[in-house]
């Protein structure tokens, strides 16, 4: 069983990297009730995090999986904390978009990132804001689409099988389709 | 085997037959109803704000359904659920009829809240975001084949407030005795409303069945008012015709507990019938009128059954 202060960690890792490497700020998450379950982070309402029924499956939605070397937001939490990302988010134009959706790992060209090493601190070309190499937030429209691994040039999707989409168009392409 | 696309004669006698007791038009009523009705969303606030989301998706020429101002109806032929907008949680693909129980629920933030048999969650996730991701929501089903499909559009929606549960709806009168401020109890039933959108409901339709679904819901409505505060609301819904399985299972409640009250439902834009007053010489209980009915020839989504009841403090 995992004692209080193993999960107590987790957490504090969690918030922490969010924190430092996306600028989320830990107050964020003053209001909702925090847990751990194996090596994932799950926020819920203080209230849903307090309830006792039999049989639960589950409570709130799991924000991040933390690894040994580093932690990894989950898809649904920066699609619904994005807003608060301040560094380490990449723009997406409407191909890239579409890749992305669909789980793919593409060739991407950040002026900043050189071989995924940390480079950068301020905004540059594309939206490009404070990028180094490894996990960021992918962005279209201002919408964050989930998480991509960045490394050397290369956007890795994150995107759970569960959730991609092959087939998606953005709005922009439909009319011109029409059109 | 059934047809994935049924017509008129594809559908069982004894079910045309009792549509002609319920006092159908035929020639009306079941061409209608195996049209599918136009397709329609429902902007998730919790993902975006209403505006935005309707600036993104301006070309698709959303019409608004006037009862409630997050749900649109789209005349192209598309399928939603390919959308960006749709994978970013941004809106969710439902009936427009299917929105109404939760419109009628009214739910509000902070409140404790229980979804009865909640899968695959289009209910649960409007609940959510009406309450602004705040309190409580308990969200339950019995199935365990239908639970990923209810977390799954939980996590793509955003929703933060929600405990869910796999337990027979049954139980909640036991073990959760007058602790919700609302209860929604959209109950499994024969679906005999949402024959557009699928026609494997032939596959399980009869009249046995039906009796079958009727005394199930009865104990579900039972254990939604229970679990129920005084002061408390419940919606009762289904997406079937079968006056069994509408007034027939209100009645049954208001039998068991006089003091419930069945509300008035007044929702602008909305075509509406009252319940029944009888069925195969069966009288319901008066109060049963203030149920509302939504047939697919005068309304423009599938066929649904809407009861708002209060218990009084």
């Amino acid at each position: 069983m995992r004692s209080k202060d193993l999960e107590t960690q987790l957490i504090e890792r969690a918030l922490s990297s969010l924190e430092e490497r996306f600028g989320i700020s830990k107050d964020y998450f003053s209001t909702h009730r925090l847990f751990a379950r194996r090596n994932d982070v799950w926020c819920c309402s203080r209230e849903a995090g307090e309830a006792e029924f039999p049989q639960i499956v589950r409570r709130g939605l799991r924000i991040a999986r933390v690894f040994e070397h580093s932690v990894r937001p989950t898809t649904n939490a920066v699609q619904l904390f994005g807003h608060l990302v301040k560094r380490n988010r990449v723009d997406l134009d409407e191909r890239e978009t579409k890749r992305f959706l669909a789980g793919q790992t593409q060739d991407i060209h950040l002026p900043e990132v050189e071989g995924g090493e940390c480079v950068t601190g301020v905004t540059g070309v594309r939206g490009v804001t404070g990028v180094t190499g490894g996990f960021v937030v992918a962005f279209h429209k201002g919408y964050a689409l989930g998480i991509g691994l960045l490394k050397e040039n290369k956007l890795k999707s994150q995107v759970p099988r569960s959730r991609r989409v092959l087939s998606s168009f953005s709005p922009s392409e439909k009319r011109s389709e029409e059109g | 085997m059934v047809p994935r696309r049924a017509a008129r004669d594809s559908l069982p006698e004894k079910m045309l037959e009792r549509f002609e007791e319920m006092g159908f038009d035929l020639s009306r009523f079941v061409p209608a109803l195996l049209r599918p009705p136009s397709q329609a969303f429902r902007i998730n606030t919790l993902k975006g704000s209403r505006e935005e989301v309707l600036e993104s998706l301006a070309y698709l020429e959303p019409e608004p359904c006037g009862w409630n101002p997050l749900v649109f109806r789209v005349k192209k032929r598309l399928k939603l659920g390919n959308l960006i907008e749709h994978f970013l949680g941004l809106i969710y693909a439902q009936d427009a009829s299917s929105t109404i129980p939760v419109t009628v629920l009214d739910p509000q933030p902070h409140e404790e809240i229980l979804d009865m048999s909640a899968a695959p969650g289009s209910k649960s996730t409007q609940i959510a975001a009406a309450m602004r991701n705040t309190g409580l929501l308990v969200a339950n089903d019995v199935s365990p084949k239908r639970i990923p499909s209810l977390t799954g559009n939980l996590d793509r929606s955003g929703v933060l407030n929600t405990v869910v549960t796999r337990l027979p709806g049954q139980a909640y009168g036991y073990i959760a005795t007058e602790r919700f401020d609302r209860v929604l109890l959209d109950a499994p039933c024969s679906s005999e409303g949402t024959l557009s959108r699928s026609f494997r409901t032939l596959e399980i339709w009869s009249e046995s069945a039906i009796k079958r679904l009727s005394a199930t819901q009865r104990k579900l409505i039972m254990s939604a008012y229970y679990s129920l505060k005084p002061g408390g609301v419940m919606v009762y819904s289904t997406c079937t015709f079968a006056p069994e399985e509408n007034e027939g299972t209100v009645s049954y409640l208001l039998e068991k507990f006089p003091e419930a009250i069945v509300e008035p439902i007044n929702l602008e834009g909305l075509n509406t019938q009252p319940g029944f007053s009888e069925w195969r010489g069966e009288e319901f209980n008066p109060a049963v009128k203030n149920i509302i009915r939504l047939f697919p020839h005068e309304h423009d989504g599938e066929g649904f059954c809407v009861a708002r009841i209060s218990k009084p403090n």
